[in-house]
């Protein structure tokens, strides 16, 4: 798919003409799709409440089967968990669990998870964000559309929990440019080839920076990024502790739209 | 306590701002049963015109009841032959506390029961559709507080049987060929475009002359405050407009007002009696209010803050930059885990020294109350739940530890001049602050669910960061503006020559600092 086959996407594309490229653009990438590659899911999670949340999320997911790696970073499966697991079970999708001990880093955690699995395909996802129904569908097939050795998307929304706010940032340029080569994308939303991964050294082993670590990693390897559309999934900053500083009041700037509360729509699987 | 809704009855889409449909027409089958309210004190020979062009409505007769209030007229009123068939008089027995408009139409109105209430004054004539215009408004919803259109003249020499037929044969206007309107009013009404962007004026525009409202919100708001002699009408429009009712000047429904208003006649003497009492309840008389160093009923803002990170010099910082303004009053709601101050401690070394400071210098104050909460963050919807009901313009939450200097006024002034309910800021420090607009959040708080969702649907909720604000109010793309609204802002504060002298310092330093740059 290229730029010059799409209507022209600005600052002042409505969230409607968005939804409806998008929706014109998947319509045109499944119809040459027959078979679907095998795809894992990777996700590190130290918070009950958000691993529930995820695998609810999961669950909704349109992309008929894959598999399911969950690293327990210190915590272990509740109820509720064991219940939501039985259910994606019985949509044939396997479940493997991992615990971790809190003093393993999240890199390592991530790469470990990575190398027991074995999808074509690697997607990470992480526990506090928000991932509409089509989410993994959407990457595979950008990423088969573009020939790309990874995909994920741009920053266009955005969920600030102090302020109870969602914010739509859309435009042609920085983290908000969408359907284009980039060494950038949401590091929630990355799905990357097995093989390109494997030699990318997967996540590293750091505490933090562990997107960056296997973007520039693929990159410096000569792989190729597609960025794809941010709508579909909602990136979240959450409150946090009093002495730890994020500004999240720079994603109000140049924003399209504010919605108060979760932005509600079944692209992001929330409306109700 | 469960919170009673004039919204969701008949709209689907509850009401955004002010917004109302224009050119609605009159109802061909109307439904809505209306009570005409007349309080009287003598005056029966105008009372006569008045029962006459209630006799002369087009809307259906079977609909309206007509009650007149005898309020102690020294020879009793008594209900003329031209009138309409559904007419009672009811004699107000007075007593200490017991006598007066207010206290005689909120005792018999809540025994009336119709839809909608009509207040008239008894020396208003009508033509024949004015009832019917303020009624199309409350077949289309809930929350209009509709007035009519009157104009004063000065003299009249024509019968109730003569004013029967004319208004009957569409010659209302024919009554009369010289009539005066109030200038201030009209105008008023004319720059607000029929009160649909009123700002804060919206509630001046509310005369009693002729007014209607559905009934249950009458009752919501407990009628006219009884403590009032006069003015009452100038007071309940300023609750009409904090709860967030669309008051709608109908400019289709005629009226004559027989003589010129009290008001009008004898305004040295009614200002005297009118302007302390009801400056007590509409913190917009903030000339009156400048009068006086004492706090007043109803204050202008009331600041919710979290003080759990908070000095005391931050704390009193944050009020003297909001009330810059004389006349201006806050009440502050400190929120923190006051709990902690009862645990043995010893002065030195204080871990809760911040928080005793606060308290141990704030205490005695009748405007600073201390609200307990945990140690955990608080939501935007937690926070709203701090603001109470009354009737205050602006309420304001500030983290107390907000790294910048906070200007609850320039908010609050950015707030009304943007139209949203709510209007927030945030810091690259994490910290927040927001302004919300009482007519959204009473609105809001009626449709139930989340007021802060209710208050973005029905008003809009706007965030932005602290830099984008301050470069409005202090960036050179705003500077013509601003200083419009600073000469606006500093011309109010001027009434003694020792003001006036302030402000031509004021002005001098501000040019010599501008030359120096």
């Amino acid at each position: 798919m290229h730029l010059e086959e799409k209507c022209a996407l600005s600052r002042s594309t409505t969230f409607t003409e968005e939804i409806s490229e998008l929706s014109r653009i998947r319509t045109l990438r499944r119809k040459k799709i027959k078979k679907y590659p095998s795809v894992s899911v990777v996700i590190a999670t130290l918070r009950p409440a958000d691993l529930s949340s995820i695998l609810a999320q999961l669950k909704k997911q349109t992309l008929e089967s894959f598999e399911l790696a969950i690293g327990l970073h210190g915590i272990d499966l509740n109820k509720n968990h064991r219940e939501l697991i039985g259910a994606l079970q019985k949509r044939k999708i396997k479940v493997l669990v991992r615990k971790y001990d809190t003093d393993q880093t999240l890199g390592t955690i991530l790469s470990d998870l990575a190398e027991m699995t074995s999808g074509e395909y690697v997607s990470k996802m992480d526990d506090d964000d928000y991932y509409g129904p089509e989410h993994l569908r959407d990457l595979i097939d950008a990423a088969i559309d573009n020939n790309a050795d990874a995909v994920g998307r741009a920053m266009n929304y955005v969920y600030l929990e102090p302020l109870d706010l969602t914010v739509r940032r859309f435009g042609v340029q920085g983290t908000q440019a969408v359907e284009l080569w980039s060494d950038w994308v949401c590091g929630g939303t990355i799905l990357i080839s097995r093989s390109a991964g494997k030699s990318a050294g997967w996540f590293g082993n750091g505490t933090t920076a562990v997107d960056r670590a296997i973007l520039s990693s693929l990159t410096n390897n000569g792989g190729k990024i597609w960025r794809t559309f941010g709508a579909g999934y909602i990136y979240r900053r959450s409150f946090t502790f009093h002495t730890y500083v994020t500004n999240y009041s720079k994603y109000l700037k140049n924003a399209n739209q504010q919605i108060v509360g979760l932005w509600s729509d079944k692209v992001f699987g929330t409306s109700k | 306590m469960e919170r009673q809704s004039i919204w969701d009855k008949q709209m689907s889409q509850p009401t955004y701002r002010f917004e109302r449909p224009a050119g609605l027409e009159i109802v061909r089958k109307p439904k809505l049963t209306a009570a005409v309210i007349v309080a009287c004190r003598g005056g029966q020979e105008k009372l006569d015109l008045l029962m006459a062009s209630l006799a002369a409505q087009s809307y259906p007769k079977e609909l309206i009841s007509v009650y007149v209030i005898d309020d102690g007229s020294e020879s009793a009123i008594e209900l003329p032959r031209i009138k309409p068939s559904k007419s009672k008089i009811i004699r107000y027995k007075n007593a200490p506390s017991k006598w007066g408009k207010t206290a005689a139409t909120n005792d018999v109105v809540a025994k009336i029961k119709a839809d909608v209430y009509w207040f008239v004054d008894a020396d208003m004539i009508f033509d024949k559709d004015h009832l019917a215009h303020h009624m199309k408004w409350h077949h289309d919803g809930d929350d209009y507080a509709v007035l009519g259109w009157k104009k004063f003249v000065q003299e009249w020499n024509y019968t109730p049987q003569t004013a029967f037929e004319m208004i009957v044969a569409h010659k209302f206007n024919q009554l009369h060929s010289e009539s005066w309107g109030k200038t201030l009013w009209e105008e008023r009404v004319q720059r607000t475009q029929d009160l649909l962007h009123p700002a804060l004026d919206g509630y001046r525009a509310f005369v009693g002359a002729t007014f209607s409202m559905k009934s249950q919100l009458w009752k919501k708001l407990g009628g006219y405050r009884r403590d009032l002699i006069t003015g009452e009408d100038t007071e309940l429009g300023w609750r009409l407009f904090m709860e967030g009712v669309r008051i709608v000047p109908d400019r289709e429904a005629y009226s004559w007002h027989l003589g010129y208003s009290t008001v009008e006649l004898n305004k040295e003497e009614i200002d005297r009696h009118n302007l302390p009492a009801l400056a007590q309840y509409i913190p917009e008389m903030k000339k009156v209010r400048a009068q006086s160093i004492d706090s007043w009923k109803i204050p202008t803002y009331e600041v919710v803050i979290d003080v759990r990170s908070c000095s005391l010099s931050k704390l009193l910082e944050i009020r003297s930059n909001l009330l810059s303004l004389p006349g201006t009053q806050a009440n502050f709601i400190l929120l923190a885990n006051w709990r902690c101050l009862k645990e043995r401690y010893s002065p030195v070394g204080d871990p809760n020294a911040d928080l005793r400071e606060i308290y141990s210098w704030l205490k005695g104050q009748r405007n600073f109350s201390f609200k307990e909460i945990s140690n955990g963050n608080l939501s935007i919807e937690e926070i709203i739940t701090f603001f109470s009901d009354e009737p205050i313009p602006f309420h304001i939450y500030v983290d107390g530890n907000f790294d910048q200097i906070f200007d609850g006024k320039a908010l609050t002034d950015y707030l009304l001049s943007s139209e949203n309910g709510c209007v927030g800021l945030a810091t690259k420090q994490d910290r927040r602050a927001f302004a919300l607009f009482h007519p959204a959040l009473a609105r809001a708080r009626t449709l139930g669910g989340s007021t802060y969702k209710e208050v973005a649907n029905t008003w809009g909720v706007l965030w932005l960061t602290f830099e984008d604000f301050n470069a409005m109010s202090t960036g050179s793309k705003y500077r013509i503006k601003r200083t419009v609204n600073f000469f606006k802002r500093e011309g109010k504060k001027i009434n003694s020559a020792s003001q006036l002298l302030i402000f031509i310092k004021k002005i001098v330093k501000i040019l010599f600092r501008k030359i120096l740059k």
